[in-house]
């Protein structure tokens, strides 16, 4: 259930920690976000830049005021299987893509939902610690 | 115009066997302005009852007659866990038949349930007796295409009329809700809940317009009994039957309360065909 | 109205006049539960019951098994369900897992309470200091 105005976490390594929805794409108005849809965020909350970050992921950062595209990962809404199992987290979180769909981030820092990858964002699935 | 049909008619059928008479030879040619209409019977009218039914989509067999007995949940082959309404098929026989020579329609009348002779007036006795049946609780008729779907009276009819994976439509009454509000009924937004809002907070708001048309026009919606009302759900999915146990499992939830009749028949908007289509 | 009207006998009662929801939820278990160890596990009448405030692993066929804490049971035929609370790297996350579902083998209880809590439904420890931890966070399962 993420429409406009949410704030949603971030739990990948591109820099940002707190993004607010602006758009869900590909949806009627009316709808709202899901696991697995694609979404537009602008970054309010980011870590501080520093010079110990090198190599892709210090180009890849992110700072606050900047818009860019996501992937909800985890929400707080229950979403039922096919098999009846009902799943439900504590939190609504999401990661930041590029235009193609990859993530930005190398590395994704906790739990993410088993639907992503019916939405081909397999990257994201292998990246996670814990796939539920 | 209908009326002047027959008139038509018989002069063009005259014209015609006067030109005919004055032939002395094959080889002589007359005119066909001299023929003003050739004779045809009179095309049917489109109000009329036989043309509606050739018009109207039909079913080539008859439904069934079941009692909502409650839901359950259904795990298919695929590990799927699909909800399930249970539809029990008890005592369905073929009690009637119309024809389109008496009444204009071909349609099968199906009993079921069972109801003691005691509480079933005389007349309805002998019209299950005609048909060979015990009395029955309830009656629908089914219509049907041609005359060879016509079944012979006393049929039984079991679950196994129809099969897994099908689709059917099911037709039921709604369960009742009263008087209900339009907010209820229509899904109107209603009215403020504060702002100074008094007594119409669940309003409907305005019916209309002032001096024109000085009415509320026709079909307005507004409060009034809502549900108790004849429902059709279309391409509900046959998950399961059983012939010998008498039950139907049907995909999806059906209208109505445990214990109502529904009548189930094949989808219409599938398997249904028109008569002027099967002709061509 | 003299001559008496010929009534005809019904057809047979089906399932020997038994109800049929009775019939089809009996027909159900036979297929789904045979050995009957799911309908005993949930079941009123046992005291090794699954209760809300076990630590629970469910079993499957086909994947991963899946553990943790029973917040409630809810017993509606074959569409009986437990939901499970867990931890998984800080972030709680729940399960409402069907359990007559084919793919399920069986329902391992690894742990009960010392004393339960007085209530069947404990919604209430969610985020708050009696809420579960990390259950199988050590790779036990």
């Amino acid at each position: 259930m993420i429409y406009l105005k949410t704030l949603i976490k971030v739990i990948d390594n591109s820099g940002a920690e707190m993004v607010e929805c602006i758009k869900v794409l590909r949806k009627n108005p009316m709808n709202c976000a899901h696991v697995g849809d694609k979404i537009v965020v602008v970054v309010q909350e980011a870590k501080p830049l520093s010079s110990q970050i090198t190599g892709a992921s210090a180009s890849n950062r992110v700072k606050r005021g900047d818009i860019c595209r996501a992937v909800v990962v985890r929400t707080k809404y229950p979403i039922q299987r096919d098999d009846g199992t009902v799943i439900r987290f504590d939190d609504n979180a999401c990661v930041l893509i590029n235009q193609k769909d990859e993530p930005i981030g190398t590395r994704v820092s906790s739990v993410v939902a088993r639907e992503l990858r019916k939405k081909n964002f397999a990257k994201v699935i292998s990246l996670a610690p814990r796939v539920v | 115009m209908s009326s002047f049909a027959p008139l038509i008619c018989k002069r063009a059928q005259s014209t015609v066997t006067n030109a005919l008479s004055e032939i002395k030879s094959s080889k002589q040619l007359f005119s066909p302005s001299t023929i003003p209409f050739i004779n045809s019977q009179p095309s049917v009218t489109f109000t009329s009852r036989e043309s509606k039914r050739q018009r109207r989509r039909l079913l080539e067999r008859p439904g069934l007659i079941g009692v909502k007995r409650g839901m359950t949940c259904y795990f298919d082959n695929q590990g799927r866990r699909l909800p399930a309404t249970i539809l029990e098929i008890i005592q369905n026989e073929v009690t009637f038949t119309r024809t389109v020579e008496k009444e204009g329609i071909y349609s099968i009348q199906i009993g079921s349930g069972y109801q003691k002779p005691q509480n079933v007036t005389k007349p309805m006795l002998g019209h299950f007796r005609n048909a060979k049946v015990s009395p029955k609780e309830f009656l629908k008729d089914f219509q049907v295409m041609k005359p060879e779907n016509l079944l012979e009276l006393g049929t039984e009819l079991k679950a196994d009329h129809f099969q897994i994976g099908q689709l059917v439509d099911v037709i039921s009454v709604t369960k009742g809700k009263g008087m209900a509000g339009v907010m209820k009924r229509w899904n109107f937004s209603g009215g403020n809940a504060t702002h100074g809002a008094s007594l119409s907070h669940r309003s409907a708001g305005s019916t209309g317009q002032n001096t024109t048309p000085a009415r509320v026009l026709p079909g307005k919606k507004m409060a009034g009994r809502l549900g108790n009302e004849r429902n059709t759900i279309f391409n509900l999915e046959v998950l399961d039957l059983n012939a010998e146990k008498g039950y139907i499992l049907v995909k999806g939830c059906v209208s109505g309360s445990k214990g109502s009749f529904v009548e189930i028949r094949d989808a219409l908007k599938k398997y249904g065909k028109h008569l002027i289509n099967e002709e061509k | 109205m003299g001559e008496k009207m010929i009534v005809y006998e019904p057809l047979p009662k089906l399932r020997n006049g038994k109800n049929l929801m009775q019939y089809i939820q009996e027909a159900q278990y036979e297929k789904f539960d045979k050995n009957g160890n799911k309908r005993k596990s949930i079941s009123l009448s046992n005291p090794e019951r699954i209760r809300a405030d076990d630590i629970v692993t469910v079993v499957y066929k086909n994947q991963k098994p899946v553990t943790g804490q029973v917040l409630m049971v809810k017993r509606s035929g074959l569409n009986s369900t437990i939901l499970l609370r867990n931890k998984i790297t800080g972030l709680g996350v729940e399960m409402n897992i069907p359990i007559y579902h084919p793919n399920i083998i069986r329902l391992d209880v690894i742990r009960r309470p010392i004393k339960y809590k007085p209530r069947n439904r404990h919604y209430y420890i969610r985020n708050s200091r009696l809420d579960v931890g990390e259950i199988g966070a050590n790779g036990k399962n």
